[in-house]
């Protein structure tokens, strides 16, 4: 049981990854290597300010902000420098690299003892609600990481959603569709762009913060990987909930983050060595993106043969 | 004297300037279209006609020369700046929707074309109504599928929807390029026949650009004949009128045996002293 809403917590933490990449790969339709960077610098900012005595909501945001910072360098190197989205998003999480060195004053940081935004909501609601940690199993704590990130997770994806359906959402969505159509209807792409990656890179900024506080810990190498990880999570989710609309699909990659914590937590249980996660799970991400072109492609021919014999 | 919609005084442009590779491609072009004007402009591939259309778009950053557009000099600005002016309707027709977002979600846009985009519902109601009765008027039924992605409609639907949005918010200046030549003959036709009524029936400013001798004859008010980067012939007034696609094809041929000759020339000299 605890395994389960350990599991389903980090997933749920992961999610506002998801969401991240669900923007930047699927709305805007850039690979952005931020990712990494921005989720370690999350965790690095609010591990540091949570140490340093700072309210741990207020440590979380400015790990948001953090990586909105992060993923607004990102976009202003593309658009307005030209550099290659995939080269920007390097040179951005690359120099991130040292700045988390320096914002934790080495490559690890423990919380101690601080109470971070998990246990503070807890004490809140520990007099309030005693029968939520009935199962004497689960810690109360569980069960509020839980619920706070389920509910952060269901907010932020009924924002974007909303906010896709306005002027401005709908000129980023068409921005990343086709670019020229955008120029053509007065559009300004760049500025597109880098918004999209500010919002994208927030929130994986904050997930970064959270996985910070919900670990303990952060740790400089916190970041790598992530990428792979929210891709395979929206590739999940997207192939499993084929749901039309873009606020749907917005769900169906935190739903796919949450289902990939469990699948990984499952297999690590079933005896995966934990050396060989982030190789299975990049193996995976290549297979859902090659795989049903390859289906397609074979399946294809063989079903215009018979046409063809028809013809 | 009105002042024109557009005007284009020593346009230049080459491509891969400074290389070997280096491709003049319009070599100082001076144009005035009056408000009202339907432009239509000729050419062989290579005569750089597209070029200016993308030049007066804003696709590419010209390297000499003004233009202007209403009065303001819009040389420099960039291309969604210059939205505000102009509508463009492009030869393919995926590049003028966006087939992710519905047909209402497109013509949204377009109904806001040039004005930066805010936090207000895309799609309210009263903007689907007034996008419902604009594609009823295109008499193509597609008032029924205006949640359907852009992306589920033929070639030929897509284009009338992208001449729509083009003219949706009233352009200054409407740039069609080859807009009809990828579709089939029928949807061509089609099409066609509503961009005459649209511009007929909204006065506009047009500059488009074709290779079918029998739209210049049949469209537009003036014919500009372009060659190797340069305006070789503008028919205008009667003689556009009287204009005959035997006449474009006479011109033409003219152009091509001059080519001939350039090229003779330049062998015989060859031969001399090489």
């Amino acid at each position: 049981m605890n395994l389960l809403i350990g599991a389903t917590s980090i997933g749920l933490i992961l999610a506002l990854l998801a969401l991240g990449i669900v923007i930047s790969y699927r709305v805007l339709d850039a690979l952005d290597l931020t990712t990494d960077g921005s989720f370690a610098t999350g965790a690095a900012l609010a591990a540091m300010l949570i140490t340093r005595g700072v309210h741990p909501f207020l440590a979380t945001c400015l790990g948001g902000i953090g990586g909105m910072i992060a993923g607004a360098i990102t976009g202003v190197l593309h658009t307005s420098f030209r550099v290659h989205i995939l080269l920007a998003g390097v040179l951005t999480s690359t120099a991130l690299y040292s700045a988390d060195l320096y914002i934790m004053g080495g490559g690890n940081l423990t919380l101690g003892g601080k109470p971070n935004l998990f246990t503070q909501i807890e004490e809140r609601v520990e007099g309030l609600l005693p029968t939520l940690a009935g199962d004497s199993e689960v810690a109360t704590r569980d069960w509020v990481t839980l619920v706070t990130m389920a509910a952060l997770t269901a907010l932020a994806i009924l924002l974007l959603a909303l906010f896709f359906r306005t002027s401005l959402g709908l000129g980023m969505r068409a921005t990343g569709n086709n670019p020229r159509m955008a120029r053509a209807l007065g559009i300004n792409t760049g500025r597109m762009i880098v918004l999209g990656l500010t919002i994208s890179n927030g929130l994986i900024g904050l997930s970064g913060a959270f996985f910070a506080e919900y670990s303990g810990f952060a740790n400089v190498q916190m970041g790598v990987g992530m990428l792979v990880t929210g891709l395979a999570s929206v590739i999940l989710g997207q192939s499993l909930f084929r749901w039309k609309g873009l606020g749907r699909q917005l769900a169906a990659g935190a739903a796919g983050a949450v289902l990939f914590r469990l699948i990984v937590a499952a297999a690590l249980r079933a005896g995966l060595d934990p050396n060989a996660l982030k190789l299975v799970t990049a193996l995976f991400v290549l297979g859902a993106l090659v795989l049903p072109d390859l289906v397609r492609r074979t399946v294809g021919t063989r079903r215009a043969d018979p046409a063809a014999s028809h013809g | 004297m009105v002042e024109p919609s557009l005007e284009l005084a020593g346009v230049r442009h080459t491509f891969n300037a400074g290389t070997p590779n280096e491709v003049p491609a319009l070599l100082g072009i001076e144009l005035a279209l009056q408000p009202g004007a339907f432009v239509v402009v000729l050419g062989n591939n290579g005569s750089g006609k597209s070029t200016l259309l993308n030049a007066v778009a804003g696709s590419i950053a010209v390297h000499a020369g003004t233009i202007r557009m209403d009065g303001h000099d819009i040389t420099r600005w960039p291309e969604h700046r210059r939205a505000r002016f102009i509508g463009r309707v492009f030869q393919n027709p995926f590049f003028g929707t966006a087939s992710d977002l519905t047909v209402a979600e497109n013509l949204a846009l377009a109904d806001r074309r040039g004005r930066q985009g805010g936090l207000e519902r895309a799609v309210s109601r009263e903007r689907l109504e007034l996008i419902r009765a604009e594609v009823h008027r295109l008499g193509m039924g597609l008032e029924d599928r205006l949640h359907t992605a852009m992306g589920l409609l033929s070639g030929g639907q897509r284009q009338a929807l992208t001449l729509l949005m083009a003219t949706l918010v009233r352009p200054s200046l409407l740039l069609l390029d080859e807009h009809t030549a990828a579709l089939d003959p029928r949807s061509a036709e089609q099409v066609l026949r509503l961009t005459e009524g649209l511009i007929a029936r909204e006065g506009l400013t047009t500059l488009m650009v074709t290779h079918s001798l029998a739209q210049a004859v049949r469209l537009g008010d003036r014919v500009l004949m372009m060659h190797r980067g340069r305006i070789v012939h503008d028919f205008q007034g009667i003689r556009k009128r009287r204009l005959k696609v035997d006449d474009l094809l006479n011109r033409f041929d003219e152009i091509r045996s001059e080519e001939l000759l350039d090229e003779s020339a330049a062998e015989m000299l060859r031969r001399m002293y090489v």
